[in-house]
């Protein structure tokens, strides 16, 4: 693993980000992550978190393009890097790993 | 189309950075908009006030900041990454650097301190620049000079001539009284007390004294008040009020009131008081109101805040000619003749701010005087200290520019600008020395609490804006100047010639550290000279022949208070064991002056007087030189006096002559005196006067004087168990009288505090600066040792022996500290003469001093550069050379 950590907020933006593809941006990933995991979390937060990946290189971001909605103000829209699905995958694998060791059948003898 | 708060956009526009403004204040409408279907338009708004709160969030408005100042940012972190390498893979160094700026940084820091509390006397009266005290031409002495006293008439006649003059004080001194206090069960208290005072009533509103209890208006209006010091107060009475307390004041128990306490005095006042009383309490004031020659109160003016200086001071130069005349004719004194020998009578006027700092010959009646040559001397050390410690820091980067001129050429080869290589050297420098202002205070901190019991002098360390000023303004300078010439000279070379090393052999033999060394060694030579010359002056006052006998010798002071058994008393105590003899005087310590003619002329001497008993002679071990001393059973003594050698010269005699003469005094109808006896020349007084002429009445005599101490020689080592024999014998006689006493000899070495507290900071100044001195030494020949190893390894290759080796390295400083002995002898030399010159009784300088001094010095160098050039002389030149 790298010497990089990401916190657990980290890893659900970031994860987010992965699933949303093109339409990443601040709002979308608040909804997105009330609908999926059925939290509530601030839309501020969520910024800071994801400047705070684009510093770490695991996304990188753009302005989208000028819409009706929302006063006529640009999305700034988050993307995945390889580095971030990287570093996703690795989660995800010392995680299984770790999982594979706990004993999944626990017999008691009395 | 609903509206979000126009504040909070507004807000969140103030603190978002740019870049990350359009997207966040979309996020937020869009969000905005949601709200307001789903919830209505007040809860959305509340809502989205809240969520740009959230934003406020140091890493949304902090952002842009960092970025825009990212190239900067790394160069700055760069900078102290270098610095803090240096230091550390130098550790020998830059703990040279470091210890060496942080003594002289503390010593510099603690004298500024030092200084700022001697200059700050007085200053906190509100109207300080328009106080000024009185003085005039010393009418006591027959050669004039200024003195700080005047008659109690003189204020009435000012206050009538000009009117520039706002207010007017005077300020009595009535001398040591005891001073008692029934308690109300009948017991007394009683305390010799120095400090007393009196002054018109408006004190309080003339100097900015608090007061703890009474009313500073009415508290010395009238006859028979007294304001008491805390201490006093608490002396007197403990704990309870002291106010409408009664007090009874000296022999004749004058019953005095307390009216008011002080809060605590200031220290830095150039007098205190423990009794301060109303000015008519002291009955000689109406007395001799009329008088300008009772020379016995000080006199301060306060002038209106437009007063015309000019006017004042033409007015003020004829100001005795108006009106002294009259007020001598009363006492049947002619003007012209009294003033002739003075040069006329003058008045003059000085700064109440400066009375402490700057009456070393005028004087101040009323409390203790510094000398602002003192100061200087201090500052100018205290600089040069500093002084040889920057020299240090100068010299190591000097020196060690070899090895950083390649650093400085493989930067340039990359690319980097000159200007940043100037910074980092300056970078580099300064926080070095921050790093020693820090050390350097708490250093101060640790030398102020060594300094002060050793001198006897309290130093407050006030953290005023302008000594935090001098703190964060000293690592800027000498930072900067320290490293002015490693950045700007090494900086400035061609980088190939750099890299191929032609420059680095240039540095060896640097005429500017060679100068540097020679500057420095010059002052702690100075300083050691400076302070082997103010200990032998105070040898010399300390076993210089006084004419009489000082050790084993007390006295009781105050014996006049024993009245009719002072006789009864003087003969007991000559019967203890131990005792040889004990004899009545008046205080001999003091100077009790008057103007005496001889029979037949008119020449007029002031001599000081003393009325002594039969025994005087034989206690104090003063030799007469003609005739003989005072007999018991000659009953014609009563009218005899015995002079000193320099009271016959004052009046043209020879020892011999002087015998059978008469003298006359001018005062009372005493009848003429005859000589009988003439002693040698004895100094009771201190040695940095001349001696006065004086003469011995007989106590019989019925010439003024009435104040007695008896003398007593003593002959055990420890008169513990005499002292408590006396007590005792004194307590039967005089009951609530307190019993007080000094030894003699301690008293007189009391007198020379100043050039003993001069001493002790001159000889920790001194190991200082030679402390500071040696490491840099140390630190120049350690590197010169590094750089030279291959050179010594051939050295002996080729057969140099080690002894040839050792004194290859040291005969370079060996020359330099004999330049140094050369600089610093004549400069040393003149300003110890100055010094000198103001004592009567000084010893001679000799040249020995500056060739111990400078022998000293360069033992203590061979010492240290030694052991560092033995060590590279007896490296194996196999290890050394094997690399190449």
């Amino acid at each position: 693993m790298s010497k990089e950590f990401l916190g657990e907020f980290e890893e659900l933006v970031l994860t987010m980000v992965g699933i949303l593809q093109e339409d990443a941006y601040g709002n979308a990933i608040v909804s997105e992550i009330k609908d999926r995991v059925g939290r509530d979390v601030n839309l501020s937060a969520v910024h800071v978190t994801l400047y705070r990946l684009e510093d770490k290189g695991l996304v990188k971001s753009s302005m989208g393009g000028a819409t009706n909605a929302r006063g006529g103000r640009r999305k700034r829209i988050f993307q995945i890097t390889n580095a971030g699905m990287a570093m996703l995958r690795a989660m995800k694998e010392a995680r299984m790993d770790l999982w594979k060791l706990v004993p999944q059948l626990k017999i008691v003898l009395s | 189309m609903k509206k979000p708060p126009r504040f909070a956009l507004r807000f969140l526009e103030w603190f978002c950075p740019d870049a990350l403004y359009e997207g966040i204040e979309g996020d937020l409408l869009e969000k905005f908009d949601e709200d307001v279907s789903c919830l209505g338009e007040r809860k959305a708004r509340r809502r989205f006030v809240w969520s740009v709160i959230r934003f406020f969030h140091p890493e949304i408005f902090l952002r842009n900041r960092f970025s825009l100042q990212l190239i900067n940012t790394i160069m700055w972190r760069s900078y102290f990454t270098i610095t803090y390498r240096n230091v550390l893979k130098n550790k020998g160094y830059s703990f040279i650097n470091i210890f060496g700026l942080s003594l002289g940084i503390a010593v510099c820091l603690l004298t500024y301190n030092f200084v700022r509390f001697e200059q700050s006397y007085d200053n906190f009266h509100p109207d300080v620049d328009r106080m000024y005290r009185l003085n005039q031409t010393n009418i006591w002495d027959p050669a004039g000079g200024v003195f700080g006293s005047t008659g109690p008439a003189v204020a009435f006649k000012l206050k009538e001539d000009f009117a520039e003059i706002e207010e007017i004080l005077r300020i009595n001194t009535p001398y040591g009284k005891v001073i008692r206090h029934e308690k109300p069960n009948g017991d007394i208290v009683a305390f010799n007390e120095e400090r007393i005072l009196a002054a018109d009533s408006n004190f309080f509103s003339f100097f900015d004294f608090k007061l703890k209890e009474g009313d500073a208006r009415t508290a010395l209006i009238g006859k028979d008040k007294v304001i008491l010091s805390e201490e006093a107060a608490q002396r007197l009475f403990g704990n309870e009020s002291a106010l409408g307390k009664i007090i009874q004041v000296g022999d004749e128990r004058l019953a005095v009131e307390v009216t008011g306490v002080t809060a605590k005095q200031p220290d830095n006042v150039h007098f205190h008081f423990d009794y301060l009383l109303s000015m008519y309490t002291n009955r000689n004031i109406k007395q001799f109101e009329w008088s300008w020659v009772w020379t016995q109160v000080v006199t301060y003016i306060k002038f209106r805040p437009d007063a015309d200086m000019v006017a004042f001071h033409e007015k003020l130069n004829t100001f005795a000619d108006r009106h002294a005349p009259a007020a001598l004719k009363r006492i049947g004194i002619d003007y012209e003749e009294f003033v002739k020998d003075k040069g006329g009578w003058k008045f003059s006027i000085q700064p109440v701010r400066d009375i402490y700092l700057h009456s070393a010959l005028i004087g101040n009646r009323i409390g203790p005087t510094g000398d602002i040559k003192y100061i200087y001397i201090l500052t100018i050390v205290a600089v040069f200290i500093l002084l040889i410690a920057v020299v240090n820091f100068i010299n190591l980067s000097t020196a060690r520019g070899a090895t950083r001129a390649k650093e400085v050429g493989v930067k340039k080869t990359l690319g980097l600008m000159r200007n940043s290589l100037v910074t980092q050297f300056q970078v580099e420098h300064i926080l070095i020395t921050v790093v020693s202002v820090i050390f350097g205070l708490v250093l101060m901190e640790s030398l102020r609490l060594m300094v002060q019991p050793l001198v006897g002098i309290n130093i407050p360390v006030q953290w005023s804006l302008t000594f935090v000023g001098v703190v964060l303004a000293l690592p800027i300078v000498i930072g900067f100047l320290a490293g002015l010439y490693p950045s700007f000279y090494l900086t400035s070379f061609n980088v190939s010639q750099v890299l191929k090393g032609k420059i680095a052999s240039g540095f060896r033999s640097s005429g500017l550290r060679n100068s540097l060394v020679v500057f420095q060694f010059t002052i702690s030579i100075a300083l050691m000279a400076a302070t082997i010359i103010v200990f032998q002056q105070l040898q010399y006052f300390q076993t210089k022949n006084l004419g009489f006998d000082k050790e084993n010798l007390l006295v009781i002071n105050y014996a006049d208070k024993l009245g009719n058994q002072l006789e009864s008393f003087r003969q007991e105590v000559s019967q203890y064991p131990g005792v040889s003899s004990a004899s009545t005087s008046m205080d001999i310590r003091f100077s009790f002056e008057d103007i005496f003619m001889r029979q037949g002329d008119d020449k007029k001497v002031s001599i000081s007087q003393y009325k002594v008993d039969d025994h005087f002679f034989a206690t104090t071990g003063i030799q007469l030189a003609a005739g003989r001393a005072f007999e018991e059973n000659r009953p014609s003594d009563k009218n005899a006096v015995i002079i000193t050698e320099t009271t016959a010269r004052q009046f043209g005699w020879t020892n011999e002559q002087a015998l059978g003469q008469y003298i006359v005094y001018l005062g009372d109808e005493i009848g003429p005196q005859e000589i009988i006896g003439v002693t040698n020349d004895f100094h009771f007084q201190s040695l940095r006067q001349n001696i006065a002429p004086m003469m011995f009445f007989n106590v019989r005599s019925s010439m003024w004087g009435d104040d007695r101490t008896i003398l007593i020689r003593y002959s055990m080592q420890e008169p513990k168990e005499l002292l408590a024999m006396i007590e005792k014998e004194w307590y039967q006689l005089a009951q609530d009288t307190p019993f007080s006493y000094s030894f003699y000899d301690q008293e007189l070495k009391m007198q020379y505090e100043q050039e003993q507290r001069l001493g002790s900071l001159f000889s920790i100044f001194t190991g200082l600066s030679i402390v500071i001195g040696v490491i840099g030494l140390i630190g120049l020949v350690a590197y010169s040792a590094e750089i030279r190893k291959k050179e010594i390894g051939i050295r002996k290759v080729f057969g140099a022996s080690t002894t040839r080796i050792v004194a290859m390295m040291n005969s370079q400083y060996i020359k330099l500290i004999f330049i140094s002995v050369l600089l610093a002898t004549p400069l040393a030399w003149w300003f110890l003469q100055k010094w000198l010159n103001s004592f009567a009784y000084r010893i001679d300088i000799s040249p020995g001093v500056f060739v111990a001094a400078g022998v000293a010095e360069l033992m203590l160098a061979i010492l240290c550069v030694g052991y560092l050039s033995l060590r590279a002389a007896t490296l194996n030149p196999a290890e050394v050379l094997k690399d190449e």
